[in-house]
C-alpha cells in the first residue's frame, strides 16, 4: 500500500511544472536625494491668520512605489531597496553625488531646489544612470539640460497651461481676461499661459495686474470688481502662486465668467478625487500611509519608482546605464493609472503623461482633450514637443 | 516525504469533490441579475429581459457568484467590506460576513465552499469558508488584485494584479502563491479553454488579451484588439467570456464601446459589435444565443443575439453595472 502512495506521489512531483526561481534575488537601488534646510519645506507664511496647504517632502510617493513593485519584483527575481540621502545644508551636492554613483544604484530620484538640480544634471555623465526630477516643473530645465542624465516626471508648466489652453478651446471660452500677480512665478505662468492659448487658438482679449492690500488709492489693482468689470471676455484666467488674491476672484467677479489657472479649475499631475483608471485604489492606499492627498510630486516619485520597476522586469535591466537606455527605448509602457500608458521623450526626457483638470473636490476632465491630435502621440499635445527645443535627445 | 503524501491526498480529496459538484444540472428561473456599484442594487429581470425589481444591498456590489445548488447569490460589496449571500427564490439577505477588505471579485472552489476572493486595496486574496465564514487563508498579491479563477479540478487558482501586472498562482493544495507570471499591462479577468491547457487572461491597457499555457505557465500567444476609427489607448478590454466548446471568446472593450468576438483557434478577432458605453461584465446564457453586456457608463445593459452579432435591446438598469447572473 505504502508504495502505491509512494509510486503515486512520485508520478504527481514528476508531473509539477518546474515554477521554483533557482537564483537569490538581485538588489535594485534606488536612491532619493533631497536637501537638508530646504527652504521649499518651510511652512508658508501665515500673515492672516489662515493656514496655508505647505509642501510636502514626496518620499512618501517613493516608499509607495516601492511597496507597489514589490510583487513585480518577486517575479523578476529582483529586490527593490530605497535609500533616503539627505545632502547636508551647506554640503557640495556634486560630492555627495559623486561619492552616490561610485556605489552604482539603479536609478536616482531629485527632490532638490532649482539650483542643485542644474548642478546635478551637470556633474554626472548623460550615460551614468536615470537622474529624474520629481519636483521642478520649470520648462526653462528642460529646454536647456536636455541631454543631460536628467529626467522629468513631473509635469513642466507648458503641459499644465496646454491642457488649460484645450479646455477653453473645446468649451469655445476662447476670449481670455488674464489676471497676474506681482511675483516672478506669477509673470511666468500667465507667460506660459499665453504661449499655449496661442499654440490652441485662444485669445487675450485683456491683461490686468494686481497686487495684494486694500489701498483704496490702488483700487484699480487690488479691487476685483474693477479688474472684471469692463472688457469683454468669456473666462477669467488667474495667475497668482501666492494665492492671497486669487482664492477671492471667484464670485467676486462682475461677469457670470468661469475662473482658471491657480484657482477654480486647475490643471495637476494628480488629484484625490480622480475616479477612473484604478486612480482611487492609489489614493486610498497613500492616504491609509501617509495620512494626507497624494500631490503633483508624490505621485511623480511614485511613477518614477513604477517607471524604473516596469525597465527592470521587461527589458531585463538592472544597472544604472540599463535602465537609462530602457526608458529611453520607448519600448517601455509606463502605467500611471490615468488610462493611457506613459513613455519618456527622447529629446527632453519628460515623462508624456495626461494631465487632470480639476476643482477643489472634482475631477472635470483629462487633457488632451479629445479632438486635439499629433502626429506621434496624443500625449504630445501636452508640453514642449521637439519642435519648441533645440534638444535632439537620443 | 510525509508532507507529499498529505499534498497528494488533498489533491485527490478535492478533485473527487469537483468531480460530484461540476456536473450538477439545474432548472432556474431564467431571471437575470446585475449587480450596479454606484448605486449599490441588484437589478434584476424577468425572461422577457424586463426590470422587475431593484433590490437594495451591501455598499458597492461588484463580483457575483450562484452557490453551486443556485439556491444562493454570493455578492461582494467593496466600501462597506461585505461578503452577502442573498436567496435567489426570496431575493432577500439570507448571511452577510464582513470585514473582508474591500472585496472585488471572487471564486467559488468546486468544493461549494471556499471563496476565493481578490481584496483590491490591500494587495492580497483571501479564502473563506462561506458555511462557517472563517478566513481559512492570505495570499500576498501585487496591488489592485481583481480576476480570480480556480480551476475546475480545483487545483490550482489564478488571480491577477492590475497594478503590479502580474497573474499570480495560488496552489490549493499547499495554500501557497507558486508563480508570478508577468503579463501586459494591467491584467484583469480570465477564461480557461474547455480542455484547461489555455489560460486567457485580458491586458486592459495594452488593448489585448493574453495566453498562458497552463502546463508551463508561460505565455504562448496574444490576441489584440483594433476596431476601426478607435485610438489604441480606447481600446480596454475587460471581462472575457467563452463558449463551453471553447470555440468563441467574447472581450468587452471598455472604452472602445464594442465587444470583440474571437475565434479562439485561429487566436483571431472575427467580428466587434457596437454596444453601450464602456463595457466591462459580460454573461452567456446557457444555450449561448444571448450575451449579456453591463454598461458601465452608460447606465444599461445591452443583450446581443449571438447568431447574427446584433443587439436585440438596451435596458436601462441601475448606475454603473458591473456584474451579471442569469439563473438557468
Amino acid at each position: 500500500m505504502n508504495k502505491v502512495l509512494f509510486a503515486f506521489a512520485a508520478l504527481l512531483l514528476s508531473l509539477a511544472p518546474t515554477w521554483a526561481q533557482s537564483e537569490p534575488p538581485r538588489d535594485i537601488r534606488i536612491v532619493y536625494i533631497d536637501r537638508a534646510e530646504d527652504p521649499f519645506y518651510d511652512p508658508p507664511p501665515q500673515t492672516d491668520g489662515v493656514i496655508r496647504v505647505e509642501n510636502k517632502p514626496p518620499i512618501s510617493g517613493a516608499e509607495l512605489g516601492l511597496k507597489d513593485v514589490a510583487a513585480l519584483g518577486r517575479a523578476a527575481n529582483v529586490h527593490f531597496i530605497l535609500e533616503h540621502h539627505t545632502v547636508d545644508a551647506d554640503a557640495d551636492l556634486a560630492n555627495d553625488l559623486a561619492n552616490l554613483i561610485s556605489s552604482s544604484p539603479a536609478l536616482v530620484l531629485l527632490d532638490l531646489p532649482h539650483d542643485d538640480l542644474m548642478i546635478a544634471a551637470k556633474s554626472v555623465h548623460p550615460d551614468t544612470l536615470a537622474l529624474i526630477n520629481i519636483r521642478d516643473t520649470s520648462d526653462e530645465i528642460r529646454r536647456t539640460l536636455c541631454g543631460t542624465a536628467l529626467f522629468h516626471t513631473i509635469p513642466s508648466q507648458s503641459a499644465y497651461s496646454d491642457a488649460l489652453a484645450q479646455m477653453i478651446v473645446r468649451k469655445n471660452w476662447k476670449r481670455v481676461l488674464t489676471l497676474i500677480g506681482p511675483e516672478p512665478e506669477d509673470q511666468e505662468l500667465a507667460k506660459n499661459f499665453a504661449a499655449s492659448a496661442k499654440k490652441f487658438g485662444a485669445k487675450i482679449v485683456d491683461t490686468k495686474l494686481f497686487i495684494a492690500g486694500n489701498d483704496p488709492r490702488k483700487r484699480e489693482e487690488n479691487s476685483t470688481a474693477l479688474m472684471t468689470g469692463d472688457s469683454d471676455y468669456d473666462v477669467i484666467f488667474v495667475a497668482d502662486t501666492t494665492g492671497d488674491f486669487g482664492r477671492f476672484v471667484e464670485f467676486r467677479q462682475i461677469k457670470p465668467r468661469p475662473v482658471i489657472g491657480s484657482e477654480g479649475l486647475e490643471a495637476s499631475a494628480w488629484h484625490r478625487a480622480a475616479e477612473r483608471y484604478g486612480a482611487p485604489q492609489v489614493n486610498h492606499r497613500f492616504e491609509r500611509d501617509s495620512g494626507r492627498s497624494m500631490s503633483d510630486m508624490d505621485w511623480s516619485a511614485w511613477v518614477a519608482v513604477k517607471a524604473a520597476a516596469e525597465a527592470v522586469a521587461r527589458a531585463k535591466a538592472y544597472t544604472g546605464p540599463a535602465i537609462s537606455a530602457a526608458l529611453l527605448s520607448g519600448k517601455i509602457d509606463i502605467e500611471m493609472t490615468k488610462g493611457i500608458p506613459g513613455s519618456f521623450r527622447s529629446w527632453d526626457h519628460q515623462l508624456r503623461q495626461p494631465i487632470i483638470l480639476h476643482t477643489a473636490d472634482a475631477v472635470i476632465a483629462m487633457a488632451p482633450i479629445e479632438g486635439f491630435l499629433h502626429e506621434n502621440s496624443v500625449l504630445d499635445t501636452l508640453g514642449l514637443s521637439d519642435r519648441d527645443t533645440n534638444c535632439k535627445g537620443k | 516525504m510525509k508532507e507529499v503524501y498529505k499534498t497528494c491526498l488533498a489533491a485527490l480529496a478535492l478533485s473527487i469533490i469537483g468531480l460530484s459538484t461540476s456536473n450538477t444540472t439545474y432548472a432556474g428561473s431564467g431571471l437575470v441579475f446585475v449587480s450596479n456599484e454606484r448605486s449599490s442594487q441588484l437589478t434584476v429581470l424577468d425572461q422577457s429581459d424586463t426590470v422587475i425589481k431593484q433590490i437594495k444591498t451591501c455598499a458597492r456590489p461588484r463580483g457575483m457568484r450562484f452557490t453551486p445548488d443556485h439556491t444562493k447569490i454570493v455578492v461582494a460589496c467593496g466600501s462597506d467590506n461585505t461578503i452577502a449571500l442573498y436567496d435567489v427564490t426570496t431575493q432577500k439577505l439570507v448571511k452577510r460576513f464582513r470585514d473582508i477588505p474591500d472585496p472585488e471579485t471572487f471564486d467559488l472552489h468546486p468544493n461549494g465552499k471556499d471563496l476565493y476572493i481578490s481584496n483590491e486595496d490591500d494587495s492580497e486574496a483571501t479564502l473563506i469558508d462561506i458555511e462557517t465564514g472563517q478566513v481559512k487563508g492570505h495570499f500576498p498579491t501585487g496591488p489592485e488584485p481583481e480576476g480570480v479563477l480556480v480551476t475546475p479540478d480545483g487545483k490550482l487558482v489564478f488571480v491577477t494584479s492590475e497594478a503590479a501586472n502580474l497573474v499570480h498562482v495560488i496552489d490549493v493544495a499547499t495554500q501557497k502563491v507558486v508563480k508570478d507570471i508577468i503579463t501586459a499591462t494591467r491584467p484583469r479577468r480570465f477564461a480557461l479553454t474547455p480542455d484547461g491547457k489555455e489560460l486567457w487572461v485580458s491586458c486592459e491597457m495594452s488593448g489585448l488579451v493574453e495566453i498562458i499555457d497552463t502546463a508551463t505557465l508561460t505565455e504562448i500567444g496574444r490576441v489584440e484588439f483594433q476596431p476601426k476609427g478607435m485610438r489604441k489607448e480606447e481600446v480596454t478590454p475587460v471581462d472575457i467570456t467563452m463558449t463551453a466548446s471553447g470555440k468563441t471568446l467574447y472581450a468587452a472593450l471598455g472604452r472602445a464601446n464594442h465587444i470583440a468576438v474571437v475565434d479562439v483557434a485561429k487566436r483571431a478577432v472575427s467580428d466587434y459589435i457596437l454596444v453601450g458605453k464602456r463595457p466591462w461584465g459580460l454573461r452567456l446564457t446557457k444555450d449561448e444565443k444571448k450575451l449579456y453586456v453591463a454598461n458601465g457608463l452608460s447606465d444599461d445593459l445591452s443583450i446581443i443575439d449571438t447568431s447574427s452579432g446584433k443587439v436585440l435591446k438596451s435596458v436601462p438598469v441601475g448606475i454603473v453595472p458591473y456584474g451579471i447572473l442569469i439563473d438557468e
